[in-house]
This record gives structure tokens, C-alpha cells and sequence, in this order.
């Protein structure tokens, strides 16, 4: 997403007009502070870091993937949370998806209401923008945040500017099992299909951490499959069937469906960023 | 007037005012303590360097702590001090132009340490260099890099301008290796010797100063409103997200870099017979800052308490009521405003005290706006964006409650006392003060 003409593209399909004239504001600005030397370096580092994480040669937007997540199904059970730590193999202190019963107002005097809580992936992320070198961008092919471990320097400005509480820092602390070396540990993290090993002072450590939404499940053209198990693992294990998970820009999806039959919200709408998270009532 | 009479005393018999010989036992045991403490500190910065993040007390939802706190506190230190140098150089006010050479100086050391420290804050800190190689331009701490680094240049070449006919005159006089060293720092400049020529050379060394600092003005804003500004866009937190923010940024740092400017001056670099000439009008003026920046938190509570929403009133409620509620209290109001300014105010006109007041103030000002800055960092951070947030998962990186530890604090006082006592170094070798006496040969 660094990259400027990538970006131009980005503010001729953004939705809302008036989030795309601040952008352009933003971008003649960065360009008379840049002036064209440094543009040059921004052009070829974002080339380097989007080449690094985007799957494919492909840049079209493809897929817009995204949740709904029924909190009449959730029972608070906390499996998301787990199945996720096992997947990516999260140290403690990073879970890419909690369960909140704080934020949703149950009914009055209904059951408490839960709320399993993974990154928004945001169609106007509010976090991509204030990084000082370009880590963290949207993918352009398929709507995920991502965070690029080998350019991102640690100074957790994005933690601070998400809305969400969708981003961790990887403090470099360890559960017994890794931190005794067991066999546990020589397993590396599929995550972003890097599989880094846990090493002290290496990348992912030092960095910041968040949801993919297990984008290395994705087969060579980007596709989940939901049959095969390729599927984010919180909603794969999800003991409710309260996580659904799918492309919004297809619409037969089961995620588009539900959003057509069902009101849903999102959290904090009012800030614009526009979360591909929906939760129902 | 028996005290008018030592106070004019030849300033070269007394290089660190008109102290005694208790001033310097002193002296010397602060540079010795200084001396430890930057020792231990820098052991433990290391440590922390090499060891990561993990050993601090920060964590996900209090992401920022003790060193951004600092960061931001000597970046405004710097831009402070600099935009009051300004007032000599570019608006021409003559009467502080004694003060002029000290501003400069300290707009630089605390720049450079407002650097360190987020460096420090880094967790990846040996791709310092990518916020250079890769900027993203959307984001105001990229932009800010930009500023830093003109900044830098402003001051350094505004610091030889200021220097430089002290340094070629001390080439000539100074024998060995540091009379070699000062004849580099001319980078070839030689003053002249005539007293006519020597004019003009003085006239065209203040325009080029003038021209530094008009391009400086707009680039000292931008550097500390900047740094404001890069907590003022995080709409997701609705007490840093409004355009006072840079305000409160520029006017504290011009109360803050003041009352630092004042303390050095009183205490550490005096020059009894202009400063109580000069001294009290300087302390008017950062005086009226401090109340400005009052009025601006007073504004930003009233406003944020009135519109009562949850996540807008939290953050000062945490100020106000919290555990850390002292800080505001005591360090922030009590010892930061209310005790300056009874002790520049509430005393008879005139009275013999006046000056070593004005030093105490400055030096109570500038402590109580590190309050100001851990109070702009943490409590914003320290109320979760999403209620239950911080109590979803069993793990300190989670916890809202945020205390620097030891490592923290030790490695910043380090830091600090190791930029003390390299400014102390600096001050007794190079020209830093008007009509210094050359130092020794070594």
C-alpha cells in the first residue's frame, strides 16, 4: 500500500468521497514534504514490501473477506481464542482474536452478551496510515492487514491508532513450551506463510502482531476452502457455528446472505473506518 | 550594596558564578554522581537493547510509557528554548542576546536526547534507518523524521555561526591539541583582526543568524507542533484527537524550554550583572506561557467533561482521580504552576531574592511539565478502545494499570545525567557563553 500509484488506484475505488479528498490532501502534502527524490525511495520500497506479502502477481481487488459473527450463538466459550493461539502459534500476550462481554449492551435482562473479537480488517484502516516506513498496508487483492515483520521497526504508533484493539506487540515472552524448548517449539508459525521459528530478538519478536485471518490457508489464487478446513481457525472451530467467514464481494457467500437477511452493526461506526466485521443482534 | 560589589567581580574568577567554596564540593560530587548514574543507566541500556522490549512494563494496551514521555518532553524542551532564541536573532530583541548562545545549545543537546529516547522506545531499534530509507507519507511521524532532521542542521550550523569567531580567535590562542581542534571547528573561518572589518564580519554573521532563524521559526513549530500532532490524528483516542493538541504542545514547550533556560541560567552559566537586567523580563514571558497552557488544559477538560462521552472523560478521570492522580495534583499544578508562580510573584518588588526565585521557579516549571507529558501519554492509552479489553486475556501485556520499572527509569536518568554532564563538557570547552574565557591549554 506504500506504494503511491497502488494508492491512487486505492482512492478511485474508495467508497465515501469525502474520506478520498482527505487522502488526496494528505498525498499532495507527503509529496511537496518528499519532494521527488525521496518519492522515488518510497516507490521502490513499497514495490519490496507489497512483492514480500501479497500472494500472486495478481493486485486486482478480488475479494473484500470479512465476518459475521452471530452473538445469539456465542456462548463465551473462548475456543476462537484458543484455536487461534494454536494455529499461529501466538506468544502470550498477542491473541489475535479476544472475547469481550463488555462492549455489546445485552438486552434488558437477557443473558450476558459475548463477542469474539479478531482484527476488522477495516476498508479505511486507521492504523495502516500512520505508519512511519510503510509495514502495515491493506492487501490489495483481498482486504487483509497485514504487517510486514521485516520492514515493521516496533514503535507501536498503530497499536495506539486502532480503534479496536486489534494489534499486539510480540514482547518476546514465551509459554513454558517454547521457553523449555520442547518439541513444541521447533514447530515454526505457518503465519503468513513465513514459517519463522521463535528466536530471541528475531522477527516476529519486537514487532507488531495481528490477525490475517489465517491468509496462509489460501491456496495459489487466493481462495479459501472452507470444505478442505482451509479456513480461518476461529471460525473453523467455533463451537456455536457463531463465526461466519467469507467474501463480501461475492454474493452468494453465506456472509453477504446474512447481512441481507439479518440487521447487523459494527463497532464504532461513527469513526469511518468501516470494519468488514459485522456482529448480529 | 556591599552584595552589588562581589556580584561584579571579573566573571573569568568564578566559571560557575559567585558561589563558594561549598559551591564547589558541590560541584564536584554532582558530576560524580552524575557520572555513576550515567554509568549504571547505560549499562542498563544496553542491557535492554540487547534483551528487547520484554523488559520493560509496557504491553498492548499501554503500548507508549516512560520513554516516549521523555521523548516528547525534550523534543519540547529543544523547540522551547530555540523559539525564544528566536526573540534575539530574528525579532531582534537585544536585550536577551546573552541568553541567545545557551538556547541554542540546549535546543540542541535536548533534541538529541528526545532522539535517544525513542530510539530507546524502538523494538526493532537497529532499522532505525528504514524511517529514513522508507518513509510512508501518511504518516505524521514520518513527516516529523523530516523535521528532526532539518532541525538538526538548523541548530548546528547556528551553533557555529554564534561560535565561530571565539573559535578562530582561540586557534590562535590556544596551543596543542585543542588549539588543532578549534582551528577545525572554524572549518577554515578566520576572524579578522581590525576592528572595522571586524564589524562588518559581526553585521553579516547576524543576518545569516536572522535568515537561520526565520527558516528555523516554522521548523521548530513543526517539530514540537508536530510531535503534538502525531497523538492529535489518533481519532481512536478522543483525548488525543483534537487540534488543540499541537497548541498544548508548542505553548508547553515554550513554558517548559523557558523555565530550563532560566534554571541554567541562574544557576549554572550566570552572569549576575545582565541577568538581573534581563532575567525578570524572560520570566514574564514564560511565565504567561504557563498560564496559556492552563488555560489549555482547562479548555480540553471542560470541553471533554461537558460533552460527557465515556471514552473522552475516562482519560481525565484517570488524571484527576486515579493513582496516579499526585502527578497531576502535585507535580503537574502544585509544583509546576502554582509554587513558580507565587515565588515570581508573590513577593515584595524588587526584593534582593529576585534572581535566585526566578532560577527555582524555572527549575519547578520545567519538572512539573514532565507531569504534563507522562499525563498526555498514559492515561489516554491507559482506558482500553473497547471496554473489558484489558481483562480479556490472563497476562500483564494486558493490564491497563501501566508503572515504569526499574529498567525504565534507570536507563533514563542515565541518559539524562550522561546528556548533562556532555553539555557540561561542551559549555567549559567551547565558546559557549558570550565573552567566555578561553580554557586552558590542555
Amino acid at each position: 500500500m506504500a506504494d503511491p500509484r497502488e494508492l491512487s488506484e486505492t482512492l478511485e475505488r474508495d467508497p465515501t468521497l469525502s474520506t478520498a479528498q482527505r487522502r488526496d490532501m494528505l498525498k499532495l502534502v507527503g509529496q511537496w514534504l518528499g519532494g521527488a527524490l525521496v518519492g522515488a525511495t518510497v516507490l521502490r520500497g513499497g514495490q519490496a514490501a507489497a512483492a514480500t506479502l501479497s500472494s500472486g502477481p495478481a493486485k486486482q481487488t478480488k475479494h473484500r473477506y470479512g465476518m459475521v459473527i452471530d452473538t445469539r450463538r456465542c456462548v463465551g466459550c473462548r475456543a476462537c481464542v484458543v484455536a487461534c493461539k494454536a494455529e499461529n502459534k501466538t506468544p502470550p500476550g498477542v491473541a489475535y482474536t479476544v472475547v469481550l462481554d463488555g462492549v455489546l449492551e445485552p438486552r434488558i435482562e437477557d443473558k450476558p452478551l459475548f463477542m469474539t473479537k479478531p482484527c476488522f480488517h477495516c476498508e479505511t484502516p486507521a492504523c495502516t496510515v500512520v505508519c512511519p516506513v510503510g509495514a502495515t498496508f491493506k492487501r490489495a487483492q483481498d482486504g487483509i492487514v497485514v504487517v510486514d515483520y521485516d520492514r515493521c521497526i516496533g514503535c507501536r504508533y498503530c497499536i495506539t491508532a486502532c480503534p479496536y484493539g486489534a494489534r499486539y506487540f510480540d514482547y518476546g515472552d514465551n509459554y513454558p513450551a517454547v521457553a523449555q524448548s520442547t518439541a513444541y517449539a521447533s514447530i515454526p508459525s505457518p503465519e503468513l506463510r513465513q514459517f519463522r521459528h521463535r528466536r530471541k530478538g528475531k522477527s516476529p519478536i519486537g514487532n507488531v502482531r495481528k490477525c490475517t485471518f489465517c491468509l496462509h490457508l489460501q491456496d495459489q489464487q487466493g481462495e479459501y476452502d472452507q470444505a478442505a478446513g482451509q479456513w480461518p481457525a476461529c471460525a473453523k472451530t467455533c463451537t456455536g457455528h457463531a463465526i461466519y467467514f467469507g467474501d463480501f464481494m461475492d454474493s452468494e457467500s453465506e456472509v453477504a446472505r446474512l447481512l441481507r437477511e439479518r440487521p447487523a452493526i459494527r463497532i464504532k461506526e461513527d469513526l469511518g473506518n468501516q470494519p468488514n466485521v459485522y456482529y448480529l443482534l | 550594596m556591599a552584595e552589588t560589589i562581589t556580584h561584579e567581580m571579573p566573571s573569568s574568577q568564578r566559571p560557575l558564578g559567585d558561589w563558594s567554596q561549598m559551591a564547589s564540593i558541590l560541584r564536584t560530587t554532582s558530576i560524580l554522581g552524575l557520572c555513576v548514574l550515567a554509568l549504571i543507566g547505560v549499562a542498563v541500556t544496553v542491557y535492554r537493547l540487547s534483551e528487547g522490549l520484554g523488559v520493560t512494563r509496557l504491553g498492548s494496551t499501554v503500548p507508549w510509557g516512560l520513554w516516549v514521555a521523555f521523548y516528547i518532553y525534550f523534543i519540547g524542551l529543544s523547540a522551547g528554548s530555540f523559539l525564544l532564541s528566536s526573540l534575539v536573532f530574528v525579532f531582534g530583541n537585544k536585550d536577551l542576546e546573552p541568553l541567545s548562545r545557551l538556547a541554542v545549545l540546549q535546543a540542541f543537546v535536548c533534541l538529541i536526547l528526545g532522539l535517544v529516547f525513542i530510539f530507546l522506545d524502538l523494538g526493532h531499534w537497529e532499522r532505525f534507518i528504514y524511517v529514513i530509507i522508507y518513509p510512508q507519507w501518511h504518516s505524521v511521524l514520518a513527516w516529523e523524521i523530516w523535521f528532526y532532521n532539518a532541525y538538526i542542521v538548523v541548530l548546528l550550523v547556528e551553533l557555529w555561526m554564534l561560535m565561530r569567531c571565539d573559535l578562530s580567535r582561540w586557534s590562535r590562542q590556544v596551543a596543542g591539541a585543542w588549539g588543532r581542534i578549534y582551528r577545525v571547528l572554524t572549518l577554515g573561518f578566520v576572524c579578522p583582526e581590525t576592528p572595522e572589518i571586524r564589524a562588518t564580519c559581526e553585521r553579516k554573521n547576524l543576518k545569516w543568524l536572522m535568515a537561520l532563524g526565520i527558516i528555523g521559526i516554522p521548523i521548530a513549530l513543526g517539530v514540537h507542533g508536530g510531535t503534538g500532532a502525531i497523538f492529535a490524528v489518533v481519532k481512536s483516542r478522543p483525548a488525543w484527537y483534537s487540534p488543540i493538541f499541537p497548541l498544548v504542545f508548542i505553548v508547553s514547550a515554550l513554558a517548559s524550554g523557558g523555565g530550563l533556560l532560566l534554571f541554567l541560567r541562574v544557576f549554572i552559566s550566570p552572569d549576575p550583572e545582565k541577568d538581573r537586567q534581563i532575567l525578570p523580563g524572560v520570566a514574564n514571558l514564560v511565565a504567561g506561557f504557563l498560564i496559556f497552557d492552563v488555560l489549555l488544559l482547562f479548555l480540553e477538560f471542560f470541553v471533554g467533561m461537558y460533552g460527557g462521552i465515556p471514552d473522552h472523560i475516562e482519560p481525565y478521570r484517570l488524571m484527576a482521580q486515579g493513582p496516579f492522580a499526585w502527578v497531576f495534583w502535585g507535580q503537574q499544578l502544585l509544583l509546576g504552576v502554582a509554587i513558580p508562580l507565587l515565588l515570581l510573584y508573590a513577593r515584595p518588588r524588587e526584593s534582593k531574592h529576585k534572581i535566585k526565585e526566578i532560577g527555582v521557579a524555572g527549575l519547578l516549571i520545567f519538572v512539573g511539565i514532565f507531569g504534563v507529558r507522562l499525563n498526555i501519554v498514559i492515561p489516554a492509552l491507559a482506558v482500553p478502545v473497547l471496554r473489558g479489553f484489558d481483562t480479556s486475556m490472563e497476562s500483564p501485556r494486558f493490564n491497563s494499570i501501566y508503572v515504569p520499572n526499574w529498567i525504565e527509569w534507570v536507563s533514563s536518568l542515565g541518559i539524562v545525567a550522561l546528556g548533562i554532564l556532555v553539555t557540561y563538557w561542551l559549555m567549559r570547552r567551547l565558546p559557549l557563553r558570550e565573552h567566555q574565557e578561553r580554557p586552558a591549554a590542555a
